[in-house]
């Protein structure tokens, strides 16, 4: 059958064209952004995930509803070395400083002397607790309690196979290596002051240091008990239990490690 | 049997070098836990300090959403 082009074919075809015109182009849609673990994945428009391995040079623009907004560039990409099953993503991550347009490295060397963060989901409250914020990530580095204790081995997003949800161990993991005994987010530590943490459920081992004894027993909400403070000059047991009336009756002695706890830290009492 | 006292202190360094790989073996965590690694992870954190839960010069980069991506010119589409 003959095609005619008739005035309501010419007009449908307009139609087509406004339609088209219309809608937007496919180059001017962003790439979307989550994070899974600790790995930034970049989605494109047409649904294709980036490599690890073409996220350098990425520029995330983070914003907090304030309208103040952090440039933040991938500088380079790599698996935890540490990380037996590979799930940990590290990057040297780079800021750029809104004055000069200068860029710096974004993290402070950790004790290896490297200077790698990433990113996880939900975000700290100003008192130290770890809650999940649907669509909210946040920043950290290998040098902080929160970037160590995922490479200690308490990754929040995991689950053990009998069940067990590894969050409120990161989180208490978190309180420990800050030595917030109260669970304000008030730590009681300096830099460099080695511990010993370890766990019942098989992921840090009880590797007791020369001089260290039991300081104290950790769960989410800060210390279950302490037998010493890591740090005398920082605070002491009288201190603690002015301070946090629940610590009081589980200090010095008190303190074992059958203290109903996730996890456990020696130190060297001062 | 007694041992000489140098042969006594020799037999120590022959068990404390072969038991160091031994436990290097069975420890996967000998890497991460902090008291006895040579490179352990040491506490970093310092109190009342925002910058001890991070490590980091981005501390307030907490809850933040991603509002802007810009790809390096080889991932674009």
């Amino acid at each position: 059958m003959p095609t005619a082009f008739g005035p309501a074919a010419i007009a449908g075809l307009l139609a087509l064209a406004v339609a088209a015109h219309a809608a937007p182009p496919p180059a001017t849609r962003a790439p979307s952004v989550s994070v899974i673990g600790t790995a930034f994945h970049v989605t494109l428009p047409d649904g294709t995930v980036l490599a690890q391995e073409q996220l350098p040079g990425t520029v995330l623009t983070f914003g907090d509803g304030s309208g103040a907004q952090r440039k933040i560039r991938i500088d380079a990409a790599e698996h935890d070395a540490r990380d037996p099953r590979g799930e940990v993503m590290l990057y040297t991550l780079s800021e750029q400083d809104a004055a000069t347009g200068q860029w710096h490295n974004a993290c402070q060397p950790d004790p290896d002397g490297r200077r790698l963060g990433f990113p996880l989901a939900g975000a700290f409250t100003p008192d130290g607790r770890y809650v999940a914020r649907p669509g909210r990530i946040l920043i950290t580095c290998t040098g902080g309690a929160e970037g160590k204790c995922v490479r200690f081995g308490y990754q929040p997003w995991r689950t053990l196979p009998d069940g067990t949800s590894l969050e409120p161990y990161y989180q208490a993991c978190v309180r420990l290596v800050r030595a917030d005994y109260g669970g304000d987010g008030i730590g009681h530590t300096r830099n460099g002051t080695p511990i010993d943490l370890f766990d019942r459920i098989g992921i840090q081992r009880d590797e007791i240091g020369p001089g260290m004894t039991l300081e104290a027993a950790f769960a989410p909400d800060g210390a279950v008990c302490v037998a010493h403070p890591r740090l005398p000059d920082l605070t002491s047991l009288d201190a603690l239990a002015r301070l946090y009336p629940r610590l009081a009756g589980h200090l010095g002695a008190a303190c074992t490690e059958h203290a109903p706890a996730l996890l456990f830290v020696r130190s060297v009492a001062g | 049997m007694k041992l000489s006292r140098p042969l006594a202190v020799a037999s120590m360094f022959v068990m404390l070098g072969a038991a160091w790989p031994v436990h290097a073996a069975l420890n996967p965590n000998a890497l991460t836990n902090n008291a006895l690694a040579s490179n352990a992870i040491t506490n970093n954190a310092l109190a009342n300090n925002a910058l001890a839960a991070t490590g980091s010069a981005v501390a307030d980069l907490n809850g933040v959403t991603v509002e802007a991506v810009a790809l390096p010119q080889a991932a674009r589409p």
